[in-house]
């Protein structure tokens, strides 16, 4: 099972950036159990202090040169790769000195290991690293004590490759905020997902395999391109031959119109399957519609029915259902007919306690109990999320019919293409056959264009090997992933209800990797937050970040990783870094997330380190656990709060206004406004 | 002899692709009920018709006969078609089908959903003549005779579970190899028959179905309702196997 680090200690020495109190004596924190906030203004260093954190596990590498990218790529590098020579010197270009001999040193607890790591911080060299207290020799040269670190470090993660440690950091342990998290980014959220619950062999195994899919593909798609550029060569040489016969200039019109019809086809392969999932998700937008359509409607009709019931105790049960239907949906089960001005004459008819069948009076009815009235606010809020639900209906059938129709016109349009593919392949081979005797270049040419669609058959074969190792692969992993997704879906639903009020869960399903650039796709388990909203009944899956808020979508990227370390690690303890949490929150929202990341940080063993730039007090309150009920607790709330107003090198605005920023932190930490 | 019918111009009407999805339905619910009335399980409740109609789908192919839907929403508590259940209300309204104790149980999301004991209404004096042209009675009165044989796989299959307890029905739907595909996800479609490309891939009940082959001695073979049987048994064990 993975580890996840738990930071106890950072010593930061020499950095212009951090002169400490007194001046020199740089930053020196000891990590304990709950929240440590690193609070500041922007311009001190917040950003600063947590990159550090992060590198001093990554040293010079990351997962591309530019660091973490915006999105993933479809499959992972089999090594870390060298940071640009920019972010190597990320720490020495903030300060006047280039931090010629600043280090920073952390501790670092794996279970019962204590790792201590410290680099300099102009260039991320590694000077030393110790197991508890022990100092371990990587080696002289850089490079390979990089690669010693990074395998010592793999070990204590519990992970196959220091690709793994690297996505489980930035995708699990910080959390920055100008990068989505897994949950928003698909091949992201596979990658993390092997690292996190595959075995390590397995994850190893399906990473290699992935590469050699993608490596395979590129070169049948290699030959395929070099094949392409020799048969335009052979038909140049073809329509160039003088006094070419009539055959000759008819095979080249056929070849043509043959190319062209090939490029239609392989783009409408391409559409064809994109069109397939659209419609699977619209087909299943409409089923769930339908279903909760019935369901609302129903809820109406269950009301109705408690009524009808104490009204007309001996009325039969088709009886019933007649009028049920008619007050519920309009519809006349009879005839068929919408008849909403019914509706109400027999909801009037009903509260004066006349029969809807006959008309009777109550005076007239041999079986009747006093009128009752239907309770009318829970049926009109049950009617209302009835005919929001009839809409949503209505408007998945036409978005699948619509969907469906246009997958059924593309494929009668690739089917005509390729039955006139079929045709015109064989009236060239007819024409190419009775052609005279072709010249000596072309003759080259033709061998060339076989020897090299040998090779592309080869190289087609080599794909497919590769793709069926890794469907079965995966396939052994699918089941281990999906044996998680309960757990994580409880886990997910229990953090997230604490911090949004719309209602949101966690749901599995099963995402297609696109490895290559053809159509082909492979099946994997995924997760998508599935929510309700204000204009829609029912919840309904959100698949890309533009489909929530800002703030919706980094809260449900936070339940999401809460839950992952809570389910990968079997609930150990752990250090979860977070930037600036309050950046797109409401004042509400931030007391809800606050209270929420007091209870991780308050949870077992857990550290939770968070910058604020003070703009909300209410947030930092909160994420302490309340208003501080005495002196001694503030002074408490105060040992967990790395200052960068007293510790960093201040700028103008502290400078001119420290003693109000002041205030505002220790507003902040007794929770008085 | 081939039989020519006259429509009316009512009868043209429902000639629409919605009209046709209507009578379809109808057809299906009363054969399904049919079929449970031969076996001695009817009346049904709501939940075991739709877990009926379900088996009755997901089984199909075992007589080689087209699925119905070929697919359905996967959701807790067991199959449900709202569609069918539409028909259902209908015919209980036309005086086809019988409907007694009615109630509502609570669904997710504050929904509900209509529960009861159906049957076909045997006094009806229109039921005689839709069953024979449904092909429940004599072959040779069926409007088609592919007809005839669904209900024969329909009574069939009513047999099959009629060994499985009363109260197990639905249930038997929940664990059927299909359904409790764990790489389904609730709330998402189960495709085994609509849009699939090769279905003793996506239907795992029919592989398990034809599995059953392997158990036996080497030339003997089992017809299709004695595979209905072992898949109703092997369903009944798997329900107590939890």
């Amino acid at each position: 099972m993975i580890r996840l680090p738990i930071l106890t200690y950072l010593r930061v020495e020499k950095y212009g950036l951090f002169p400490g109190v007194p001046a020199g004596r740089g930053i020196e924190w000891t990590f304990t159990k709950g929240l440590c906030l690193v609070a500041g203004i922007n311009g001190l260093g917040k950003t600063t202090l947590i990159t550090m954190l992060l590198r001093i596990f990554t040293g010079p590498y990351d997962l591309t040169a530019e660091g973490l990218p915006e999105r993933l790529e479809s499959v992972v590098a089999e090594r870390p790769v060298v940071l640009k020579p920019g972010s190597i010197r990320f720490f020495a270009q903030r300060v006047a000195d280039k931090a010629v001999n600043a280090v920073v040193l952390v501790r670092v607890r794996f279970g019962d290991d204590e790792l201590e790591i410290s680099r300099r911080l102009s260039d991320l060299r590694l000077v030393s690293f110790a197991v508890n207290g022990k100092s371990i020799d990587l080696g002289a040269n850089r490079e390979e004590r990089e690669a010693a670190f990074q395998q010592q470090i793999c070990y204590y993660f519990d992970v196959s490759s220091f690709v793994d440690v690297l996505l489980v950091l930035h995708h699990v342990v910080f959390f920055k905020e100008d990068r989505p998290g897994a949950l928003w980014d698909e091949n992201a959220q596979r990658h993390v997902l092997r690292a996190l619950f595959l075995e390590k062999d397995l994850a190893a195994q399906v990473a290699t395999a992935e590469r050699r899919v993608q490596s395979a593909d590129s070169q049948a798609r290699n030959i395929s391109a070099s094949a392409y550029t020799i048969e335009q060569k052979l038909q140049q040489a073809r329509s160039s031959q003088k006094n070419a016969s009539e055959k000759s200039l008819q095979l080249a019109a056929e070849q043509t119109l043959l190319d062209a019809e090939l490029k239609e086809s392989e783009r409408l392969d391409t559409l064809i399957a994109q069109l397939d999932e659209r419609r699977k998700d619209a087909r299943r937008e409409y089923e769930r519609a339908k279903l909760f359509r019935e369901e609302a409607e129903s809820a109406v009709e269950s009301l109705k029915f408690a009524a009808l019931a104490r009204l007309f105790p001996t009325m039969e049960d088709a009886a019933r259902l007649v009028v049920l239907k008619a007050l519920t949906t309009g519809e006349c089960l009879v005839c068929g007919a919408d008849t909403q001005a019914r509706l109400k004459e027999v909801e009037a008819q009903l509260a004066k306690g006349i029969c809807p069948v006959c008309g009777a009076n109550p005076e007239q009815q041999d079986s009747v109990v006093p009128g009752l009235k239907v309770e009318e606010k829970r049926v009109k809020r049950a009617r209302d999320t009835a005919q929001l639900a009839v809409k949503e209906e209505e408007a998945s059938r036409i978005n699948y019919e619509e969907t469906a129709a246009e997958y059924g016109s593309v494929l009668d349009r690739l089917g005509t293409v390729r039955a006139s593919i079929e045709e015109r392949s064989l009236r060239a081979r007819q024409l190419s056959a009775e052609l005279p005797f072709e010249a000596g270049d072309i003759l080259h040419l033709q061998k060339s264009l076989e020897l090299t669609r040998r090779s592309q058959r080869q190289a087609e074969s080599n794909r497919a090997s590769a793709a069926k190792d890794l469907s079965a692969l995966l396939e052994r992993g699918r089941g281990v992933i999906e044996k998680q997704t309960k757990k994580l879906a409880a886990t997910f639903k229990e953090n997230v209800k604490e911090m949004i009020a719309e209602d949101a869960e966690l749901v599995g399903i099963t995402g297609q990797a696109k490895l290559t650039q053809g159509k082909e796709t492979f099946a994997v388990p995924a997760f998508r937050s599935q929510m309700s909203a204000a204009d829609r009944p029912g919840k309904t899956l959100r698949n890309s970040p533009d489909d929530v808020s800002e703030s919706q979508r980094e809260l449900i990227d936070l339940a999401f990783r809460l839950a992952l370390i809570n389910i990968a690690t079997g609930g150990a303890a752990c250090t979860l870094t977070m930037e600036t949490p309050e950046a797109s929150l409401d004042e509400l929202a931030m007391q809800r997330v606050g209270t929420a990341l007091h209870g991780f940080a308050a949870h077992g063993d857990n550290r939770l380190i968070v910058t604020s730039n003070l703009t909300n007090a209410g947030m930092i309150t909160a994420m302490f656990g309340g208003r501080a009920k005495s002196a001694a607790e503030v002074a408490r709330r105060r040992e967990h709060v790395i200052n960068l107003l007293e510790v960093a090198a201040p700028n103008q605005s502290v400078l001119s206004s420290r003693a109000q920023y002041q205030r505002i932190l220790t507003s902040a930490l007794t929770g008085k406004r | 002899m081939k039989r020519t019918i006259e429509l009316d111009a009512g009868a043209r009407d429902a000639l629409t692709a919605s009209g046709i999805a209507t009578m379809r339905q109808r057809a299906r619910v009363i054969q399904l009920l049919d079929a449970a009335e031969r076996v001695g399980i009817a009346p049904l409740r709501a939940g075991r018709l739709h877990a009926f109609a379900y088996l009755a789908d997901v089984l199909s192919p075992v007589w080689h006969l087209p699925a119905f839907e070929g697919k359905i929403l996967k959701i807790e508590g067991g199959p449900h078609y709202p569609e069918l259940q539409r028909e259902i209300d209908r015919l209980v309204v036309m005086g086809i089908i019988k409907v007694s104790e009615i109630s509502y149980i609570p669904r997710p999301d504050e929904g509900a959903r209509i529960d009861g004991l159906y049957s076909l209404n045997l006094d009806s004096p229109k039921l005689p003549g839709i069953l024979s042209a449904l092909g429940a009675r004599e072959l040779v009165d069926a409007l088609d005779p592919l007809d005839a044989e669904v209900h024969a796989f329909l009574v069939d299959l009513a047999g099959a579970l009629a060994s499985v307890p009363d109260d197990e029905i639905d249930t038997a739907a929940t664990v059927d190899a299909t359904y409790a595909d764990e790489r389904i996800h609730v709330s998402n479609v189960i495709d085994f028959g609509k849009w699939t490309t090769d279905i003793h891939v996506d239907n795992i009940s029919l592989r398990t179905v034809d599995r059953f082959r392997k158990f036996l001695p080497e030339g003997a073979m089992l017809t299709s309702g004695e595979k209905l049987y072992l898949y109703a048994s092997f369903l009944g064990r798997r329900i107590h196997a939890g």
